[in-house]
């Protein structure tokens, strides 16, 4: 995020300085009729900075949103600018693999159910509702970025994922 | 094409019904009604959840509200709004413009979001009951599922509408009108009378954090306007029947949204309350809250949903203090956040130099907004030592949204006395 911020630093700049036009073009009314109610300065300069202010955060949703974009996310996204815990392809097929009523579990180097980042679980229980997780007897299990044992029948596949009907 | 459906109608529809229960000028009863219609459409959504058919509570709350919202409509004193004022409607439509046009192409964005809010929108959806896995299962534990559900419930609506549970952008964009529509009667609510009453609450409702979070998918920005514009109603209305009813409906709407909705709302309406008179109607308003918290409540109680961070054991550990003292580096941490010019432009230090210099501040509202933030300190004094990572990581994770409803309160607490002679000025 920080990296990011850096980056966006001119874009940023350049959008502080039209919000503060806008901010004098918008409080201009105000400031010739306020001049006698105490601290009205106090007041119009918190005013004036909060509009000038609120294009830059207006720009970091903008490029927010370009983020989610490019990736192709629609229904979630991730924290700040941070990576999505799994591929959108990934989390498709098994998706698409799973039918009305059938359980799932998500499978990483460390176990079943267990994740090398907290998220994997948590993402795709979200993702796969009303599919409840099942991490004792699943009927459809994704190996992520760990190969399935031998035998097993693999309905999908991808360069880090397998997925798999017990 | 659902999708925009969707969108459309559990936005506007609200608006068209909440108006109804607003009188006055046209931006005051198109903005705050459409917060109060939201509240409305959603808290029926609840009940309707309950009973296992969300959409015809909606449905049938809406219609229920068409109809007595002209017989309970509140009319505002002074009701349009200071001419010198109007510009800033319009770049607050501007915004809420931009903002409702990018949340086309938006994801519920982030993570704590969906785990808490969107992921029981999608499952009320599902299963068209709150009695479903995603409410009562062990598997999702993980997503406090005691947490109030009025944001999850108007999603939810999106959701059955567009009958797509793999694409959420509707959410978004009831966000970002939510937004638009609660900063527009902030400063319709508090520009009615001519002065710089409005400027404080416009700094409040334009800082970055305040509109980045509207738009990251937390139910912490909807709270805050539901308890800000429910205070704006009854400040100065409180043994007005209607205003006690609106007023009323938009504080349990904050309290429904949150867990720790129901203390802020509590707060205020003891600060709002308690050097009053005692008379039968300014009971109207909390009886409207209990009225609208209470079915939820008794939901979690039934099903034994309790809360993970604040039980009986994170209080027993508070009180005998338990958990190493950390007040001074929470103070620390929250102040420092709360200065910091990027995130909060300048409003704190103007709302403490206003007071000082103006020498006037609502004291109810202050000390509400006291309160307000010695909770959170509490809260955060009670619960880092449980969470398995740090105080500050744990303070950085959440500060910024748990300070947007606090410093809410100080805004219209340093603003709202200048809506009162000498302040207001000449028009």
């Amino acid at each position: 995020m920080d990296a990011r911020l850096i980056d966006l630093l001119p874009e940023l700049a350049v959008a502080g300085l039209i919000g503060a036009g806008l901010a004098a073009f918008v409080l201009r009314p105000v400031f010739d009729r306020i001049r006698s109610a105490r601290a009205w300065w106090v007041q119009l300069a918190a005013a004036a900075v909060g509009v000038t202010l609120v294009l830059p955060a207006t720009v970091l949703i903008f490029e927010q949103t370009r983020y989610f974009t490019v990736r192709g996310l629609t229904e979630v996204g991730s924290a700040a600018f941070e990576e999505p815990p799994m591929s959108e392809t990934g989390a498709r097929a098994l998706e698409d693999a799973l039918r009305p009523g059938e359980t799932w579990a998500s499978v990483t180097r460390l176990g079943r159910c267990a994740d090398v980042d907290l998220y994997l679980f948590y993402w795709l229980a979200f993702r796969l509702v009303p599919n409840p997780p099942d991490c004792a007897r699943p009927d459809v299990e994704i190996f992520w970025k760990v190969a399935p044992p031998p035998g097993a029948g693999i309905v999908a596949r991808g360069t880090d994922y397998a997925v798999v009907r017990s | 094409m659902r999708a925009a459906l969707a969108a459309a109608l559990t936005t506007l529809l609200p608006a068209v019904v909440g108006r109804r229960w607003v009188s006055g000028s046209p931006v005051l009863r198109w903005s705050l009604g459409a917060v109060v219609g939201v509240v409305l459409v959603a808290t029926g959504a609840v009940m309707g959840g309950l009973l296992g058919t969300p959409i015809a509570g909606a449905a049938l709350t809406l219609i229920i509200a068409w109809f007595v919202g002209p017989r309970l409509a509140w009319r505002a004193r002074s009701d349009r709004l200071w001419s010198p004022a109007k510009r800033t409607v319009v770049v607050i439509l501007m915004i809420g413009s931009v903002l409702m046009l990018m949340s086309v192409f938006r994801p519920v964005p982030s993570w704590d979001a969906w785990f808490m809010w969107s992921l029981k929108a999608k499952g009320l959806a599902s299963a068209g009951s709150f009695d479903s896995l995603v409410f009562l299962g062990r598997a999702y534990r993980y997503s406090s599922q005691d947490y109030p559900t009025l944001l999850p419930a108007w999603q939810a609506l999106a959701y059955l509408i567009s009958g797509d549970l793999s694409v959420s952008w509707p959410l978004q964009f009831q966000q970002a009108w939510l937004w638009t529509a609660g900063a527009v009667a902030l400063v319709a609510l508090a520009g009615r009378y001519p002065g710089p009453a409005f400027l404080l609450p416009l700094a409040w409702v334009v800082t970055p954090e305040v509109v980045w979070q509207s738009m990251q998918g937390y139910a912490d920005v909807p709270m805050a306007l539901m308890l800000v514009l429910g205070v704006a109603v009854l400040w100065d209305n409180q043994r007005d029947p209607a205003a006690q009813i609106v007023g009323g409906v938009l504080l349990g709407g904050a309290a429904l949204t949150k867990t720790e909705g129901l203390p802020l709302v509590a707060i205020v309406l003891a600060c709002l309350l308690v050097t009053r008179r005692l008379s039968p109607v300014l009971a109207l308003g909390p009886a409207i809250v209990v009225g609208l918290r209470l079915p939820w409540f008794l939901f979690t109680q039934m099903h034994s949903l309790g809360n993970e961070m604040i039980n009986a054991a994170t209080i027993s550990s508070l009180l005998a203090s338990g958990s190493p003292q950390r007040l001074p580096q929470i103070s620390f941490t929250m102040g420092s956040v709360m200065l910091s010019p990027a995130r909060w432009g300048l409003l704190v230090p103007a709302c403490l130099v206003t007071a000082i210099l103006a020498r006037r501040i609502d004291l109810r509202l202050g000390v509400a907004a006291m309160l307000a933030l010695a909770m959170f300190v509490a809260v955060y004094q009670a619960t880092w030592s449980f969470q398995g990572s740090t105080l500050e990581a744990f303070i950085n994770s959440n500060v910024d949204r748990v300070l947007i409803a606090p410093l809410g309160l100080l805004a219209l607490a340093v603003a709202l006395p200048f809506t009162r002679r000498p302040d207001s000025l000449p028009v």
